[in-house]
């Protein structure tokens, strides 16, 4: 494969114009070459490997459509794997079909797997690409930087283009802060804050029975009391345990504490906090925009964002998901004509109106529709300032079943919050070594 | 019809067994295809550094040896263990119970409203079965707490204790499967001649006597089935863990093979998690021969 | 029962059902104990339908309301507006379902009556060795199946979950069993009228299967009609899906679906199984009634 032109070949080339040294570095024909494009009568088929909910489904499908438009005579095949339960399945299911040398042009991935697809060569790297067509670059360019930058590889090269991305903020109900005569949650609120506000929030008894708060009990949605307290599982580069930091133990007691210490948040195991909210029997939980798709179409309206609660910073977390061309394909340039479309402007207005992730541009919510609901949705992308992506290395499934193992047994009281860190951190410690390992063989 | 019919001229003997070969003949063929070649596979797979994109390299028994030294592992096989004994039994005894009574003289309409209750839960799959009974257990906002808490029960962490979430897995087991027991028995007890029962009243039984001196033998082979069918099952548990608490919390409710899911599925140690499999099988293997061995004393056949 | 002859059981007797005994203390205790039983088993479904019916901020509030508030069925046509095609997992799922559900029952009853009535050298050998694929577990098993998939060029095909469920294991233990629990003598007295094996299977065996039969359907049926793991690794296109990939769709990242439109879809996915089994469990009693055992 071509694919791995390298910048000074690049230059090499640039006298014959950078579309043409694409074209023919992809063993285009000339004819064609400085058209860039291959020709609209162009014959093919493409195979994307995709997840999403049903109204991603149709927002991809209208892509494919003006992918068509342009395209007429390519068949493009969306594949599809309902929401993973877990990303280990859905990788495992991409590299049967890479080892079994089944057809794939683009696979669609989230933050979770990029680094693995990377490492196990499935994808191909894409900043000479971008260096020679222009409009993947204006993609690149218009997409936040901080969203864009964390999906490259750990050697800095752009693989994946932004399909879309989700972080952790509050929600909460208005209606509830009223009745209890509390302002809305000030934007630089502290734990301490959080603490009393959840407090206030609990009340009643049996069928009563209201909580302040209900933790998102996963590896996503429990990152922000990490991140907000400056540390995180894994070290800054994701190459190793951070667990045996005193901020991690820090901020572990305080999750432990609201259900068992201050009683402001129901017991974690079996309860889905996004069923429990518009019930009315939890004033506050945590997540991204995903639970709007369900409350726009349930007609649901009590409910705003407001930044997470800090403590030593005021950093919250967020996860991306993004497009590459896969090793196997073809016709690469036939494929990222489809992620031209894939990754458009279109795509994320439409992004805008389904309400399950937050759209790669910022400008794509410059709009009513984004705006009127929720009341405060600019903070949606005003939490971008201060994030950092959710810890996602190659062994990314791994981490977090043995970190959320623990983490259990630590909320269900089954050990102190000091033995339980203790015992992950051993054994995260020893996957990580292993994942060093793989990757110095790689 | 010839008594020779299609079949060559052999001897009776020999044409049985041709007759008995070709029976089976479809089902082999499948089994060959789908079932003994991949498990052959596997076992290849257990004796590798197994790595679809990397290529495998043998590594000798160091899978198995591996396996010594896992906690969890032991760990996964005392819960399976003990998962199995409370399923087996409970699935197996209330479904007997409520097949003979059902077997009584009820009105037809009843009996066949109270068998599709008691099999209903067996008709619905157990991804959907999650949302349900994870609103019933939650312990704080939960309807069976909110229920004990209307006697005064203090809230019981279902999900969130070790000892408590066993029993959660294992009650909704039984509410999920026993129905397919009662099913199976019903249909066993039905198979029973009405002659034997008329025939011992005649001799002034009672019914208890009837029960087990007609009901139990004559339906021995059905209960055998049965046994031996959840066993494997059980041993096996996924489904019913993997919606309800994923093994939690921590390893609490870890069964053998949904340990096998995380090695080969999160862990990516795809020769590992063959050769746990291997033991497993070897294992309920013996547990079966086992069983049909110890049937030979109870079990009575036509 | 020694002089019992075949063309006995096609009279119809009496069911016990009809009574010959006045009602006692054991029959009342039974009917309790199964009233109580089959609320108990009922009541999650019960809140599950009635959940299909509420909008979803009524839903899971305490005390919970086991029957239906409202009736809000459009939480019934949401399904179809989504954009899964319903209709085309429907087809497929009964497409897979149906070929299964035949296949096994052709397969299992052979293999079963042979393996119960039919002496063979090396049959009990033979048996052991196809029981003991129930005991490998599946999940370790894939991926050398997928790779044989692969090469038979089944991969996003729908043979690729069929043609492995044609045969089980359990169904021809089940069926199995059944042919053993059958009276001999039946089998003597058709002897004696000079049938053959493979006539004592289609003129005695079979039509005294009924029960066993429509056991195997029902689970069957059930089975395939539920699988959600192996379709899931095999069709991945969005036009040869089966039903629970569908309503998986339905249930959203990190579960933020709307659970009353989920309610709903289980609740109509449910209904051909439903069917099947209502159908089986009336053929079970004309099978009954006709063959004159114990019904």
């Amino acid at each position: 494969m071509s694919g791995k032109l390298s910048r000074r070949d690049f230059l090499k080339y640039t006298g014959m114009g950078s579309a043409a040294a694409f074209a023919a570095t992809y063993g285009m024909p000339l004819g064609t070459a400085l058209a860039q494009a291959p020709p609209g009568d162009t014959a093919g088929h493409l195979v994307i490997y995709n997840f999403g909910g049903t109204e991603q489904q149709r927002m991809f499908g209208n892509a494919i459509a003006r992918f068509n438009e342009r395209y007429p005579n390519v068949l493009v095949e969306d594949l599809y794997i309902p929401w993973p339960e877990g990303w280990g399945h859905y990788i495992t299911n991409l590299k049967l079909r890479a080892a079994s040398g089944l057809k794939t042009d683009i696979i669609a991935i989230a933050i979770e797997g990029t680094r693995e697809t990377i490492f196990e060569d499935l994808v191909l790297p894409m900043d000479d690409a971008i260096a020679a067509d222009e409009e993947l670059a204006a993609i690149v360019d218009e997409v936040e930087p901080v969203l864009h930058n964390a999906l490259k590889g750990a050697d800095g090269q752009t693989y994946y283009f932004t399909r879309e991305w989700n972080n952790m903020i509050i929600h909460y109900n208005p209606v509830k802060f009223e009745e209890a005569g509390l302002d809305p949650p000030a934007v630089d609120w502290t734990w301490e804050d959080f603490l009393e506000t959840a407090s206030i929030l609990t009340t009643g008894e049996g069928g009563d029975k209201q909580f302040g708060f209900a933790i998102p009990f996963f590896n996503f949605g429990l990152t922000p009391w990490w991140h907000t307290n400056d540390t995180s599982t894994l070290t800054a580069d994701w190459s190793q345990s951070n667990l045996d930091d005193p901020k991690m133990l820090e901020s572990v007691k305080f999750v432990h504490s609201l259900v068992h210490e201050h009683g402001v948040a129901p017991s974690v195991e079996g309860v889905n906090p996004y069923e429990l909210f518009p019930a009315g029997t939890i004033a506050m939980t945590g997540a991204g925009r995903w639970p709007f798709d369900t409350y726009v179409t349930t007609g649901y309206k009590d409910v705003d964002i407001t930044p997470w609660p800090r403590n030593r910073k005021g950093t919250t977390v967020f996860g991306s998901g993004g497009w590459a061309v896969s090793k196997t394909t073809e016709n690469v340039p036939l494929a990222l004509e489809l992620i031209k479309d894939l990754a458009a402007f279109e795509t994320d207005l439409e992004a805008v109106a389904v309400g399950t992730s937050l759209p790669a541009r910022r400008s794509a919510t410059e709009n009513e529709l984004f705006n009127s609901f929720p009341a405060n949705a600019h903070r949606f992308f005003g939490s971008l300032e201060d994030i950092k992506p959710v810890p996602s290395p190659a062994n990314f499934a791994e981490v977090e079943s043995i970190f959320m193992r623990h983490m259990s047994q630590i909320m269900a009281n089954s050990v102190t919050a000091e033995q339980g860190l203790e015992a992950a951190h051993i054994e995260l410690s020893a996957a990580m070594d292993k994942l060093a390992e793989r990757l110095a063989d790689g | 019809m010839q008594k020779s019919g299609l079949l060559p001229e052999l001897t009776p003997k020999r044409r049985e067994a041709f007759v008995g070969y070709m029976f089976i003949l479809p089902t082999y063929i499948g089994f060959s295809i789908f079932i003994l070649y991949p498990l052959i596979e596997s076992v290849r797979i257990s004796f590798q550094e197994f790595s679809l994109l990397r290529g495998s390299t043998y590594v000798g028994l160091e899978n198995y040896v591996q396996m010594f030294a896992d906690a969890r592992l032991r760990i996964a096989y005392i819960n399976t263990i003990i998962f199995t004994l409370f399923a087996v039994f409970f699935n197996a005894g209330i479904g007997l119970i409520l097949a003979v009574m059902l077997n009584r003289r009820l009105p037809i309409l009843m009996r066949n409203l109270y068998r599709s209750v008691f099999f209903f839960p067996v008709l619905i799959a157990h991804t959907y079965i999650a949302v349900i009974w994870r609103f019933l257990y939650q312990q704080d906002t939960g309807v069976i707490n909110y229920y004990l808490g209307v006697f005064g029960v203090e809230p019981i962490p279902w999900l969130s204790n070790a000892h408590w979430a066993m029993a959660a897995i294992i009650i909704l087991d039984v509410w999920k499967n026993t129905g397919f027991a009662m099913l199976v028995f019903l249909a066993g007890l039905q198979s029973i001649p009405n002659e034997y029962y008329e025939a011992a009243q005649l001799d002034g039984a009672n019914e208890r006597q009837l029960f087990f001196r007609i009901t139990i033998p004559l339906l021995s082979p059905t209960i055998f089935f049965i046994l031996v069918i959840f066993m494997i099952g059980a041993l096996q548990v996924f489904d019913t863990i993997i919606v309800l608490t994923q093994g939690g919390p921590g390893d609490a409710t870890r069964s053998v093979v949904l340990y096998v899911y995380e090695i080969a599925f999160r862990t990516f140690n795809m020769g590992y998690a063959a050769a746990v499999s291997m033991t497993l099988f070897a294992i309920i293997l013996i547990l079966t021969a086992l069983q049909f061995w110890i049937s030979r004393r109870w079990v009575h056949y036509e | 029962m020694a002089q019992t002859q075949a063309p006995a059981f096609k009279q119809a007797k009496p069911s016990p059902a009809k009574g010959r005994k006045p009602v006692n203390i054991g029959d009342i205790f039974s009917y309790a104990i199964l009233t109580i039983a089959a609320i108990l088993v009922l009541m999650p479904l019960a809140w599950m339908f009635s959940t299909s019916l509420r909008p979803t901020h009524e839903s899971f509030q305490l005390p919970p309301a086991w029957l239906p508030t409202k009736f809000s069925w459009e939480n019934y046509v949401a399904p179809f507006e989504s954009s899964v095609p319903f209709v085309d997992l429907f087809i497929n799922s009964m497409r897979i379902t149906v070929a299964v559900t035949v296949g096994q029952l052709v397969t299992c009853s052979l293999a079963g009556y042979a393996f119960a009535r039919l002496r063979f050298p090396g049959r009990d050998l033979l048996f052991l060795l196809l029981l003991g694929s129930l005991m490998v577990p599946f999940q370790v098993t894939i991926i050398p199946i997928f790779l044989l998939m692969r090469d038979l060029n089944l991969i996003d095909n729908p043979l690729a979950i069929i043609l492995p469920g044609l045969i089980s294991a359990f169904g021809v233990f089940l069926m199995r069993q059944f042919f053993k629990q059958m009276p001999q003598e039946l089998f003597d007295a058709a002897r004696v009228d000079g049938a053959g094996h493979v006539r004592s299977f289609f003129q005695i065996a079979l039509p005294l299967a009924g029960p066993a039969m429509a056991t195997l359907g029902i689970i069957t049926f059930n089975a395939t009609w539920n699988a959600y793991f192996l379709p899931l690794v095999f069709l991945n296109s969005w036009h040869k899906m089966t039903l629970p990939q569908g309503i998986a769709l339905l249930t959203g990242y990190m579960g933020s679906g709307n659970p009353s439109v989920v309610m709903a879809a289980v609740t109509m996915a449910i209904l051909p199984v439903l069917f099947v089994f209502l159908a089986a469990q009336r053929w079970i009693i004309e099978a009954l009634t006709r063959s004159g055992l114990k019904g």
